[in-house]
This record gives structure tokens, C-alpha cells and sequence, in this order.
């Protein structure tokens, strides 16, 4: 079943890109992702069938559009170092020093990902957040209007400290129903909501790793000004195939279909 | 006992500050409300709306017909107090803090709970865009109550057994659907809702069968209203095919099903961003121009957490009732995705009640888990109190200054030089723009002068049409080109403040309009003698 799953998402790399490196890429993500899954829930990989997953539905994983539309070569390798870090934290006894290494790789990657850096050192420190001269401007005014205010108070009031609201409101606006169907199709948000609810009643100290690293790659992604959406969820995509798979044995087989066959119908508007 | 005196003691502020300056925040009557002002004050004077139609029920509004209750609601208001910002706006404020009462009702109707019906009515009450809603005359907010009313009502008649809160719920549910264009759709996905989830209770007593015809009898005069109207309501012209970049994809793209596709995804996209997390808590009350970063959500920044929690903890205090709040949450914004235009926080005010339901549920499960933890509960605290002051400095201090001209501001100013001038001029030419020579805006001057001025409604609902624009009594409201204008004696001339006259012409500037932020607006002119 796995092979199968592959198989479905190279042979749609093929399709949309036409390149072997990009499909390559796209299809060892999406392996990774899901070997992060079997690892996480301590099963076994296999081959020929999902754990725990009993029903062939698992096969449409590989018509994710992450996994099938991503086409920069040098944030797949990102995400596919980021996926072998998070299993290397899995699998090592050193646990601290491999946490400090992902926090340090993310901080890296996200400054490629974000736009910050263009390849190969090219900062580009203009689409940094704080660079934002609306902000900046509009800053600048509260505090003129607030002239009956002491100046202390005054800039306590309206400082550079907005930049980070508008970090927090960007990190908000980054799960929206549309930024979630486009990288994983409708259906998919039906088993991703099903694995959060079931990873939220069966809690453990564990599942820590997957907040840290949602929040941490979230984060640094939006401190750029123009948030690259689908560069953030190919790096956070062991996460969202986690809570995918975790949730799609519990899913209603029927509505999950329905929902596939309407993706498919928004997926393909002109 | 002593949170909950601390939660009524907020409530009550926070009902107060509703009734507070109403005419300074927001700065100006916006265009909306003086259409539906003005059409109140012409009714109660000739019983006839500004354009002569004896008691509409969709009365004509600028560009569009309006709702039967933007203009019936008001009109008491405005017969008591007069002409005034104050008495527009008054029902609104009263409406939504019977909202914020009501809800909290509805809350204890459902889970029996006082402390989460308590934490709901605050949590509206300091809900930044109800508060802001509730300051304006919005007839979106006028339909919130009506809902709110009639689902408190029917759960009453539910559970208590009273038959006349059963046939009064859905009074108020066909009440909704004469207030605002929304509910024409959401308020019978919400009634059919209600069948269908307590269809085991509601299928075997009679009075629910009575009650629903009634609640179909009372909407026959709107909806035949409407068919008359047809060729120019709402419903026809705001669906969101009409969307500049849709209807170019739609023409591009002639095929029934690809057509199916274009419209279906456009109205996905727009019920996404209805629906995220951002637009909620962070932007969606849109107090300041969109590039201000402080902005804020439909609810104050700090309950994002008990949303979300929320969410997942619902159940636990709604029990059966959890899947009609739900059910609520998805349809919410569903009718507002199918519009036209920038997304509209006008439309989409009924989300307010479901995120409401369930932040407070989340609310009270994340304050059950702090509470025990001081610097958790302090923190807590902190920010809700520092989300809060910045919001109300804010809404109070830096709208106004920085959203003046969007409510054209500058015409009640006009209006009242006039009033102490009316007999010095023998006509008076107001120019419709308004803003900068950068941009200039069409305003309504016809709908604010007459309302500020107590101007005789006989004489508007008979204007004379100009070439570029009308003209009743003294009034003309046309474009004023200084270049072709036959300069007169006893002529007032109103312009925007860069349309300067030419210097040949000796006038001078009688009067000047300053916006809030005292930048000018409006300049006023007669010839020197």
C-alpha cells in the first residue's frame, strides 16, 4: 500500500513537472513524512499495507498536492533533512542535543523558505517584517495622535512591539480552510481534524514535539513579509501526514470519498 | 460568587460604553445610515420614504433597496429625539446590549451553567466588532438580536414547555429576515436546523406546526415585495458571480460545469477567509485602515486559545446541544461567501454568536486549568486587560481620526452651518464629492442636508433632475466646475477643499469643515461683497 501511495504521487510528479529530481524529491518527502507517522506511533514499516490502516483509502495520500506541486528542489532537500533530523530525534538517545540541532536547522532552512535568503547567501533583510514600512508608518502615527499622552507612556503604547501582533495574526492566518486544501485537498481536512482530536484525548508528553515544532516553524516562516505558504507546509509536512493518517482510520469511508470526488471538482476550476 | 460579581460588574461596563459619544465613534452618519435615517425621518413626517413610496417594505436605498427594519427600527428613536447621530443610533445600542443579555440567557437555556452564561454575555459584551456594531446603526445587528432572541425563545418553549415562547421565537425569527439581507438565507438554515436536530420533540406537538406557518405567513409581504423588485435587490445583484475577477474567469470559461467550478471555488475561498483564525481575532472588526497593524478581531486577541480549545472541549457543557452550535458555526459565514465584493464584516456578524458559544466554553475549561497557577492566571489576566485598552483607545481616540472620510465626513457639519445660514442664501450648490483631488468619492449631501437641516420631506420626494445631479427647495447637488459656473449673489458654494475657486471670481471662504484630525475637508464660498 505504501509502494502503492508512492507510486500515485511520483507518477503525478511526472505529470505536473515532467522533471525526475522534482519527483524524486516529492515522493522521498512523502515517504518520510509517512515513516515519521510509523515511527511516531511505534509500528513497524510496511510495504505492502498502512499500519493500522485497514482500508485502501490510504492510496489517495498520494494525490496530496504538496507532494505533487512543490517544485523548488532546494527547500524539498530542506524538508527532507528537516524529516531525517525529526526521525533522528526519534531513534537517538541524545535527546537534548538533537531538539538543539532541529531548533538551529529550522532557524537556518526558515531563512531560505521565508524568501529571507535568496540562494546561495543573498539576504534580502528589506522583507523582514520589522522592514515594513506601512507598519513602521502607521506606528509612527498612533504615536502622533497620542500627544496628549506622556512620551514614556506614548511609546510604551505603539512601538516596534505591533511587528509582533502582526507576526501572531500572520501565524493564524497561515491554517485558513484554503491554505489547508490547497496543500492537502478537502478530504484530507476531514481524517487531519479527526487525528488532532484523537491525539488531543489520548495526550502525552510526547506529542509536545509536535506543538514545539508546528509553533517553531510557523513562527519563523512569518517573519518574513510575504509568508511562503507552501514552502511552510512542505516543512511542516511530517506533522500534517502524521494527524492525516492518524485520523483516517476513524474517518466515515463514504463522506471521505464524497469528499475526494469534490476535491478533485475544486482542485481541477479553471 | 465573587468572579461572578467581577463578570457583571464588566458586562455592565461594557453595555454602558456602548451608549457613550455615539456621535464621535463612529466620527460621521456613514452612507448607509443616513439612507436609512433619512428614509425613517421622511415616514414619520408623510408616512412616504425620499422617494415618495407610501410604508415600503423595501424601501430604496443608495444604489439598492434596503431592509424593512433598518428604517422602522430607528424611526421611534428619531421621532423622540430628533435629527442626531445620537437618535440613529440608539436602537442599535440597545439592541445589541439586549443581545449580550439575551445570549447569555440562551447559554443558561442550554447547559443550565450560570458561570458560562455569565463568561458569554462578557465575552460579547468586550467583543471588539459587536461593540463596534452595536455603536452603529447596522441592521446586521438589529437581525443578530432577532436570532439570538428566537433561538433563546424556542430552546425556552423546548425544554419549559411554553407554547407562547415557541410562537414568539419564530416571530422573531421571521423578525431577523426583515432586518438584513443575510438572514434571508441563514435564519431558515437555522429554523430547519432546529426542526431536524429536535425533530423527535418538535414533529409530535402541534404548536410547532402552528408556529411555523406563522413564521411563513408574516414573510409573504417581504418576499412579494421582493419579487416586485426583482431587477434591482440585493439578492440578484450581490451574488458573488458578480465579482469583477469571477465574471472574467466565467467569461472565459463558458462551460456550465467549469462555470460550476469557478463560482464553487470562489465561494470556498471567501468562506475561508470568513473563517480563519486571523479575520476572528486579529483583523476582522476593521476599526482602522487595513495596513494599521493594531488592529482587531471580532473578538479580542487573548480568546484565540479558548476558541480552540473550545472546539474540542464543546460537548462537555453542551452535551445534545453540541452539534446545532456546530452546525451554526459552519453556516454562519456561509451566506457571506456567497457575496460579492472585499470580504464584509457586516455579513458576516452572525459568526459572532457560535465563536462566542464556544470561546466561552473554551474560556471557562482554560480558566479551570490556570486558576491554580497564579502567574498563569495573571498572565492570563494581563493580557485580556492590555487587548482590552488598546482596543478601547483605539476604537475611541484613533478611528475617528484616521476613518473620517469614509464616513463622509464633513456633510452634518455642513448641514448645521446652514441651518443658522438657511436665510442669507438664496441657493445653495453643494459639490457630491468629497475626499482629495488624489481621489474623489460621490457622496449623498442630498440624504445628510435635509435630515441635519429638518428640510420639509414633501420637497425632496419631488426633487427637479439636473443634468449631473438634483435639486430640491434652495439645494442643488451637482458637481460645482469653477471653469463653467455662473457665479451669483447670495449663492453658497460647497466644494471639497482643494477645488479652489478662481481668485477672478471674488469669492471668499465663508465657513471650512475640518476633519476629526483636523486636516480640512470642505470649504465654503459666497461672493465678497
Amino acid at each position: 500500500m505504501v509502494i502503492a501511495t508512492l507510486l500515485l504521487s511520483f507518477s503525478l510528479n511526472i505529470i505536473n513537472h515532467g522533471n525526475i529530481l522534482i519527483g524524486v524529491l516529492n515522493t522521498l518527502l512523502l515517504f518520510f513524512s509517512i515513516y515519521f507517522y510509523i515511527k511516531f506511533s511505534h509500528q513497524k514499516l510496511s510495504f505492502t499495507r498502512f499500519p493500522q490502516l485497514g482500508s485502501p483509502l490510504a492510496i489517495l495520500i498520494g494525490a496530496i498536492p504538496l507532494f505533487t506541486r512543490a517544485n523548488d528542489i532546494l527547500i524539498l532537500f530542506f524538508a527532507i533533512g528537516f524529516c531525517g533530523l525529526i526521525l533522528f530525534y526519534l531513534t537517538t538517545r541524545f535527546k537534548k542535543i538533537s531538539i538543539l540541532i532541529i531548533v538551529v536547522y529550522l532557524l537556518f532552512v526558515s531563512l531560505y523558505a521565508s524568501g529571507l535568503i535568496n540562494p546561495p547567501f543573498s539576504l534580502q533583510p528589506f522583507l523582514l517584517i520589522i522592514n515594513d514600512d506601512w507598519t513602521n508608518l502607521y506606528i509612527a502615527q498612533m504615536q502622533t495622535e497620542s500627544m496628549y499622552m506622556p512620551y514614556i507612556i506614548r511609546s510604551l503604547l505603539f512601538n516596534s512591539s505591533a511587528h509582533l501582533y502582526v507576526m501572531l495574526s500572520k501565524m493564524a492566518g497561515l491554517f485558513t480552510l484554503k491554505n489547508l486544501y490547497e496543500a492537502l485537498l478537502i478530504a484530507n481536512i476531514y481524517p487531519l481534524v479527526k487525528g488532532l482530536t484523537l491525539d488531543l484525548k489520548n495526550w502525552n508528553k510526547s506529542k509536545k514535539l509536535l506543538i514545539f515544532c508546528i509553533l517553531l516553524i510557523s513562527l519563523s516562516m512569518v517573519v518574513s513579509r510575504s509568508v511562503e505558504i507552501t514552502n511552510t507546509f512542505l516543512l511542516l509536512s511530517p506533522f500534517l501526514i502524521y494527524f492525516v493518517l492518524r485520523g483516517l482510520n476513524s474517518v466515515n469511508k463514504i463522506i471521505y470519498l464524497a469528499l475526494f470526488v469534490f476535491s478533485i471538482v475544486i482542485a481541477t476550476s479553471p | 460568587m465573587f468572579t461572578k460579581k467581577i463578570l457583571l460588574i464588566l458586562i455592565f461596563i461594557a453595555i454602558t460604553a456602548r451608549f457613550i459619544k455615539l456621535d464621535w465613534a463612529p466620527p460621521h452618519l456613514s452612507n448607509d445610515e443616513i439612507g436609512a435615517a433619512y428614509a425613517a425621518y421622511s415616514i414619520s413626517k408623510t408616512l412616504k420614504d425620499g422617494s415618495n413610496e407610501f410604508l415600503p417594505i423595501l424601501w430604496q436605498s443608495h444604489g439598492g433597496y434596503g431592509s424593512p427594519l433598518a428604517v422602522y427600527i430607528p424611526l421611534a428613536s428619531i421621532v423622540i429625539f430628533g435629527n442626531n447621530d445620537f437618535a440613529v443610533r440608539l436602537p442599535s445600542a440597545i439592541l445589541g446590549s439586549l443581545t449580550i443579555i439575551f445570549i447569555g440567557f440562551l447559554v443558561k437555556e442550554l447547559t443550565k451553567n450560570d458561570k458560562l452564561a455569565l463568561v458569554t454575555s462578557f465575552l460579547l459584551a468586550v467583543s471588539p466588532w459587536h461593540f463596534s456594531a452595536s455603536r452603529w446603526a447596522l441592521e446586521s445587528n438589529y437581525a443578530l438580536f432577532f436570532i439570538v432572541l428566537g433561538i433563546y425563545l424556542f430552546f425556552l418553549g423546548l425544554n419549559k414547555n411554553k407554547q407562547w415562547a415557541t410562537v414568539a421565537g419564530f416571530v422573531s425569527f421571521a423578525l431577523s429576515i426583515y432586518s438584513y439581507y443575510t438572514e434571508w438565507i441563514l435564519t431558515p438554515l437555522i429554523v430547519l436546523s432546529l426542526i431536524f436536530f429536535y425533530r423527535t420533540t418538535i414533529l409530535k406537538k402541534k404548536i410547532y406546526y402552528f408556529a411555523i406557518l406563522l413564521f411563513g405567513i408574516l414573510l409573504i409581504p417581504i418576499f412579494v415585495n421582493f419579487i416586485q423588485n426583482m431587477g434591482s435587490s440585493r439578492a440578484s445583484s450581490e451574488f458573488i458571480s458578480k465579482d469583477i475577477a469571477i465574471r472574467r474567469l466565467l467569461a472565459e470559461h463558458p462551460k456550465p460545469i467549469e462555470k460550476g467550478q469557478i463560482i464553487l471555488k470562489a465561494m470556498l475561498d471567501k468562506y475561508s477567509s470568513y473563517s480563519s483564525l486571523d479575520y476572528l481575532f486579529f483583523n476582522g472588526a476593521k476599526i482602522l485602515p487595513k495596513e494599521n497593524p493594531y488592529q482587531f478581531g471580532f473578538f479580542l486577541t487573548p480568546f484565540v486559545f479558548a476558541f480552540i480549545w473550545g472546539l474540542y472541549k464543546l460537548k462537555n457543557h453542551y452535551k445534545g446541544n453540541g452539534s446545532f452550535i456546530y452546525f451554526l458555526l459552519i453556516i454562519s459565514p456561509l451566506v457571506a461567501s456567497m457575496t460579492e465584493g472585499e470580504i464584509n464584516n457586516w455579513r458576516s456578524l452572525p459568526q459572532l454568536l457560535p465563536v462566542a458559544l464556544i470561546s466561552a466554553s473554551g474560556t471557562l475549561f482554560v480558566w479551570d486549568f490556570i486558576k491554580k497557577n497564579f502567574w498563569l492566571k495573571s498572565l492570563g489576566i494581563g493580557f485580556l486587560l492590555i487587548s482590552f485598552m488598546y482596543f478601547f483607545l483605539v476604537y475611541f481616540r484613533h478611528f475617528p481620526l484616521q476613518r473620517a472620510i469614509g464616513y463622509q465626513y464633513g456633510y452634518k457639519q455642513i448641514a448645521l452651518y446652514i441651518s443658522e445660514h438657511y436665510d442669507e442664501y438664496e441657493k445653495i450648490i453643494i459639490d457630491q464629492r468629497f475626499g482629495d483631488k488624489n481621489y474623489y468619492y460621490i457622496g449623498v449631501p442630498s440624504s445628510y442636508i435635509p435630515f441635519y437641516t429638518y428640510l420639509d420631506p414633501v420637497k425632496v420626494q419631488n426633487p427637479k433632475i439636473l443634468p449631473n445631479g438634483i435639486a430640491f427647495a434652495k439645494y442643488e447637488f451637482r458637481n460645482i466646475n469653477w471653469n463653467g459656473e455662473k457665479i451669483r449673489k447670495n449663492y453658497l458654494y460647497v466644494v471639497p477643499y482643494d477645488i479652489v475657486p478662481n481668485p477672478k471670481y471674488n469669492l471668499k471662504s465663508v465657513h471650512e469643515v475640518k476633519l476629526p484630525n483636523w486636516q480640512p475637508a470642505f470649504k465654503l464660498y459666497s461672493l465678497a461683497n
